[in-house]
């Protein structure tokens, strides 16, 4: 196991970064904790001339909470970090479940919020979160500075919105609505050191002093190339108050848009089940954090 | 005099060292990083092989074109297999093993050509130059297709695919079936696995083209038998060459024969007068597997009504991979461990083992253990079922005790079995659990045993199984000369413990040198739970040789006669008054004044039961470890996802020479049989490619899915073991699928028979759904559908 030779950079500023990136284009390879990158260029395939490390540049590591415009997180944040933000486990609850499942402490404190992004993986753990809690990336390159939400930017299994020459920023997250609650559940069959076999997030919010649901948001991962934001079962939610029927027609609604794998780990048709549990725990755990207690 | 005069202390058994759990020796090397493996070895001039992997399973090599790697900058040498085309295999059973293909790929991943360069960067571009032409051939990738595909032989000698057969019966096992109350009978299937050590094979072969010898440094378990096997591919005398083992990684097994990258390094280096270092990647790894058979098993148990077992029937159908390895010992070690640990005396084996075009599997940890323990331990669970027995009180009807001998020439000088499932049952409250917890919550039992080193040796079998020489002086103290390999169980502590017991000297007063065949003599290396018993007589003989030496001045220096010696505390003392003594050093050094030196030496060979039958040499074993295992598990009614919450586990390994390893040879032999019933399984596709040859799709349990562990060492001292020790390495591994079976069926009432029980095929047995998958076709090899049936 070796590393192929590349030349390594480390530009002090984003403006010297934006300019390694022109300069070098599709030669070049962002390396943020490196947790991803480098496991991939130590296979054959991605052998980059040049490795610009981000990892030092304080512009793209900050974490902060505004009450009016929500959290703002630099790319390059270390999970870990993320996940000491008290904030974080109040507001973001989903967030903080999500982050907290990734690998091991080790790889917490090496990788970052924007690598889990950027390599796209159809299994990463924190995109299904962003997604339910609408959060908004923004990328910057030459041409100037361009906000979309999560699922536009995550095109494809590796694939993102990112052109030649941009990198991204930063990731949003707006201030969740008052009483409201979140969480992620996945499933995988190992208990740690593993990535997902399905996903769901959910956000809820719920009427003042009431037990109807004012609102809802569901993504589900890896049951298709991206994470799917599931509005139309999420709807049907709205204005409703919770009951096992009800939820069995969400989880269902789900499940009848994603389109799981079909390979060795699992069929499709079992993850399609898995999935329907998991919506129902989600929506379960979320609702709880607001309720109280259950439905 | 060739008596031990610490005799009194033995026989009321009160050791100084023996018994304690003192660090490891190498401990602190491994913690801190400073421990060295192969593949850190780093010699002048030192060059870099990689090898190009079949991209199939099976096929004709047609052309190989590496024209251009051999003139790539950088490129020393570049090597086919028709450059080293010597068969080998395990003992010299049907050699069809080569550095490289010959001709013929036979599995996916198989090596085809190899490169030496200046560093691995370049030997891989090289690699990359290569054009291999193959015509595929149909794969096989069942072991009921390759019985059934006599057209396709993997290998041209071997009809219908057959690698070996096996057959064995004692007593009647049709007339005691007939005579039966209850008979139960099931199918299963235990996957294939594979040990999953931290060190992915590495090699460095070293030839010095003055001397005209070779130095190959390997992780390997077994450096005496590498010699034969580098000799006779490589054409070189054995005593020409030397092998080095470095700290290995893990081996469980799967290090106990040559990669074929060894050879490979041997080749390159002797052609180019360099250095080569040869390191694989987990992927290769996986290709060459040597990990656990794959087995399709029929089971029919008979008992009486009082819950005595009358007779038991077993067909086997292993799936055997491309190559012989040690498939011809697990073939015969799983009849042999189906006599034990229940007293059975009408036995039927039927085994087969077949070629497939699939990695081979060798000799893993508890090897024909976890195979056999799965499916007689399901059946007994079925059996009490049946027989209104709980399942415990039908083990200890049936349980061996000291002195059982079985109808084969196997027989038990020492158990503590019964004490082993007393301890679960009363810890766990098994009998008043069992049946009666709530839906999704389940305990299971299972027992086993192991061999601690066969009586009979399969290779160099007119030599002594182990020899020690030790040399004691002032220079250097104590320095101890054995072939047993460390590979992280533990070895060199516990052989360093016997040594100091036997001087009555501190642990730091001690060298062993072993692993390295120019230094330490003959032996038949790590494998089969042997070197805690084994070599430990031949340190402990070798101990007691060069301190009757040193006795005999003592005893003139003290007026005292050499039997009335003891050795305490770095004190050489007279038995009846502590307070005449000689510094055990004084001694020593007295000695070397007069006489020179000293130096011991001794050997061991177990004791070798006669009797004639096919199989005889595999099984028999001068001493047995058991085990007794219970599970605790939680199955998921909406996932089928199994949780073990908690596992209890005893074991019967006479005297723990050190307590902490035992600990951790019964956590990590566990953990290893958790792995295998739950979520680890080599998965090869229709065209017998590997689909998750990386641990990220291989999955090792972490530490996140073990339970919590309550294991005890139960009381016990086998009298024809050096210090009352025997195995404790393989025991504990072969019962867990079986434990956590029968605490699922406990928990749902569903028994699953095919490894690993994934969520799916829990949760599809909960529907009553059969399982699918690519090995999953189940085969009915002896008798149709599984029924409990009562006469
Ligand atoms: C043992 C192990 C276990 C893991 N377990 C999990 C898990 O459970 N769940 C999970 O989701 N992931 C897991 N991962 C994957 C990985 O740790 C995460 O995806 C992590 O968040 C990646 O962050 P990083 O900073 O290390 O990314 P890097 O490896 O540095 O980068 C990843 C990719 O993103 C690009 N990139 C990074 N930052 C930017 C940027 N600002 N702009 C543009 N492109 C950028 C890089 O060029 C690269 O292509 C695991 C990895 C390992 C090795």
């Amino acid at each position: 196991m070796y590393l192929p030779s590349f030349q390594y950079l480390a530009p002090k500023d984003t403006g010297e970064l934006a300019s390694l990136l022109s300069d070098h284009g599709d030669k070049a390879r962002i390396l943020s904790g490196g947790t991803d990158l480098l496991v991939q260029m130590k296979s054959p395939g991605l052998r980059p001339d040049f490795v610009i490390d981000i990892s030092g540049l304080d512009e793209l590591s900050g974490i902060n909470f505004d009450a009016k415009t929500g959290l703002v997180i630099g790319s390059a944040a270390k999970l870990d970090d993320i996940m000491e933000m008290p904030v974080v486990k109040e507001k973001y609850f989903a967030l903080w479940q999500s982050i907290e499942t990734i690998g091991a402490r080790q790889i917490r404190t090496m990788g970052s919020l924007g690598g889990n992004i950027c390599n796209a993986s159809p299994a990463a753990d924190t995109p299904p979160a962003l997604v339910a809690l609408s959060a908004e990336v923004s990328i910057a390159g030459a041409k100037g500075d361009r906000v979309m939400p999560v699922e536009e930017f995550i095109r494809g299994n590796r694939q993102t919105a990112l052109k030649k020459g941009e990198y991204l920023k930063s990731i949003t997250l707006p201030v969740p609505e008052k009483n409201s609650g979140s969480a992620y559940h996945h499933f995988r069959v190992r208990g740690g050191m593993e990535i997902a076999m399905v996903a769901v997030a959910v956000q809820v919010v719920l009427e003042k002093n009431n037990k109807t649901i004012k609102d809802a948001s569901i993504a589900l991962g890896v049951v298709g190339p991206t994470p799917i934001r599931a509005d139309d079962a999420a709807k049907i939610l709205v204005g409703q108050k919770p009951s096992e029927d009800l939820l069995q027609t969400v989880s269902q609604a789900c499940a009848d848009i994603s389109k799981p794998i079909d390979d060795f780990r699992a069929s499709a048709e079992y993850r399609k089940e898995i999935l329907q549990v998991l919506v129902e725990e989600a929506f379960d755990e979320a609702y709880i954090q607001v309720a109280g207690d259950s439905k | 005099m060739d008596q031990d005069s610490a005799y009194t202390r033995e026989q009321i058994r009160e050791f100084d060292i023996v018994g304690k759990s003192v660090p490891r020796v190498e401990g602190y090397d491994k913690v801190t990083g400073r421990a060295e493996f192969t593949d850190d070895i780093d010699l002048h001039g030192m060059t870099y092989a990689k090898v190009y992997c079949s991209p199939v399973a099976h096929g004709i090599i047609k052309k190989i074109d590496a024209g251009k790697a051999e003139n790539y900058p950088g490129v020393l040498a570049v090597m086919t297999g028709k450059d080293c085309p010597k068969p080998y295999s395990v003992n010299n059973l049907l050699p069809t093993e080569t550095a490289l293909a010959v001709e013929k790929v036979v599995y996916f991943g198989e090596g085809i050509v190899a490169v030496a360069a200046i560093n691995e960067q370049i030997a891989s571009e090289a690699l990359e130059l290569v054009d291999v032409d193959i015509e595929e051939l149909e794969p096989i990738v069942t072991a009921q297709e390759a019985e059934n595909s006599p057209d396709n032989l993997i290998h041209d000698f071997a009809k219908n695919n057959t690698n070996h057969t096996a057959e064995q019966h004692f007593g009647d096992v049709d007339d005691a079936l007939a005579k039966a109350d209850v008979v139960v009978e099931e199918t299963f299937y235990t996957s294939s696995v594979n040990g999953g050590f931290i060190e992915p094979q590495s090699v460095v072969a070293d030839y010095d083209p003055g001397k005209d010898k070779i130095t190959v440094y390997n992780c390997n378990q077994l450096p005496h038998m590498l010699q034969h096997t580098i000799s006779k591919t490589i054409d070189m005398p054995v005593d020409d060459i030397r092998v080095i083992i470095p700290n290995v990684g893990g081996g469980f097994g799967g290090k106990s024969e040559a990669t074929p990258s060894v050879l490979t390094a041997c080749f390159l280096s002797r052609k180019i007068g360099r250095p080569v270092k040869l390191t694989y990647g987990r992927d290769e790894s996986l290709y060459q597997n040597k990990g656990r058979h794959a087995c399709h098993l029929s089971l029919k148990l008979g008992f009486n009504k009082d819950g005595t077992i009358q007779a038991l029937d077993l067909s086997v159908l292993l799936d055997g991979g491309a190559h012989s390895g040690w498939g011809f010992v697990v073939l015969w070690f799983i009849a042999a461990l189906t006599h034990l640990p229940y007293k059975v005396r009408n036995i039927r084996y039927d085994g087969r083992r077949v070629y497939t075009n699939k990695p081979t599997p060798g000799a893993q940890r508890s090897f024909g253990g976890v195979q056999a323990r799965t499916a007689v331990e399901s059946c007994f669970d079925m059996a009490a079922e049946k027989l209104g027995i709980n399942p415990y009180e039908l083990r200890m009807i049936n349980a061996v005790e000291t002195g059982y001998k079985c109808p084969s020439v196997v027989e038990v000088r020492h158990a503590e079995f019964k004490k082993c499932l007393e301890s679960v049952a009363e810890r766990s409250d098994f009998v008043n659990k069992w049946g009666k917890l709530p839906r999704g919550r389940g305990i299971g039992m299972a027992a086993g045993h192991y061999s601690s080193g066969g009586a009979f040796l399969l290779y160099n079998s007119s030599r002594a199984h182990s020899t020690a020489n030790i040399r004691v002086d002032t220079e250097a103290g104590a320095t101890v000369f054995c072939g047993v390999t460390d590979i992280g169980q533990g070895s060199t502590t516990v052989m360093s413990q016997i040594a100091c017991e036997v001087f009555g000297i501190p642990m730091r007063k001690v060298n062993f040198i072993c692993q390295d065949t120019l230094l330490s003599p003959m032996d038949n290396g790590t494998m089969d739970s042997r070197a805690t018993y084994g070599a430990g007589h031949a340190v402990k003989n070798a101990a007691l040789d060069a301190r009757q030496k040193i006795f005999a001045v003592a005893a003139a220096h003290l007026g005292v006669r050499a039997e009335q010696l003891q050795c305490k505390e770095e004190r050489i003392s007279s038995i009846y008054d502590d307070n005449r003594f000689i510094g055990f050093w004084e001694a020593v050094s007295l000695h070397q004044d007069v006489k020179g030196t000293i130096f011991g030496t001794g050997d061991y060979t177990p004791p070798q039961p006669r009797g004639d039958y096919d199989g005889k040499i595999i099984g028999p074993s001068p001493a047995f470890g058991f085990t007794a295992q219970i599970a605790e598990v939680d199955v998921n009614l909406r996932t089928g996802q199994v949780k073990v919450l908690k596992y209890y586990e005893a074991t019967d390994c006479g005297k723990a020479v050190n307590p902490a390893s035992v600990e951790g040879q019964v956590e990590g032999g566990v953990a290893m049989g958790l792995g295998q019933a739950l979520i680890e399984e080599i998965v090869v596709d229709r065209k017998g490619r590997v689909l998750n040859p990386n641990l990220h799709d291989y999955k090792i349990p972490t530490t996140m899915d073990m339970p919590e562990m309550d294991t005890v060492i139960v009381d016990g001292y086998d009298p024809t073991s050096a210090y009352g020790g025997k195995e404790v390495g393989e025991a504990p591994t072969g019962p867990v699928c079986a434990a956590i079976m029968n605490a699922v069926y406990d928990a749902v009432g569903v028994r699953l028979t095919e490894l690993p029980i994934t969520p799916e095929k829990v949760f599809r047995a909960m529907r009553g759904q059969h399982s699918r998958g690519l090995e999953l076709e189940t085969t009915t090899i002896g008798f149709a559908n599984a029924k409990i049936r009562s006469v």
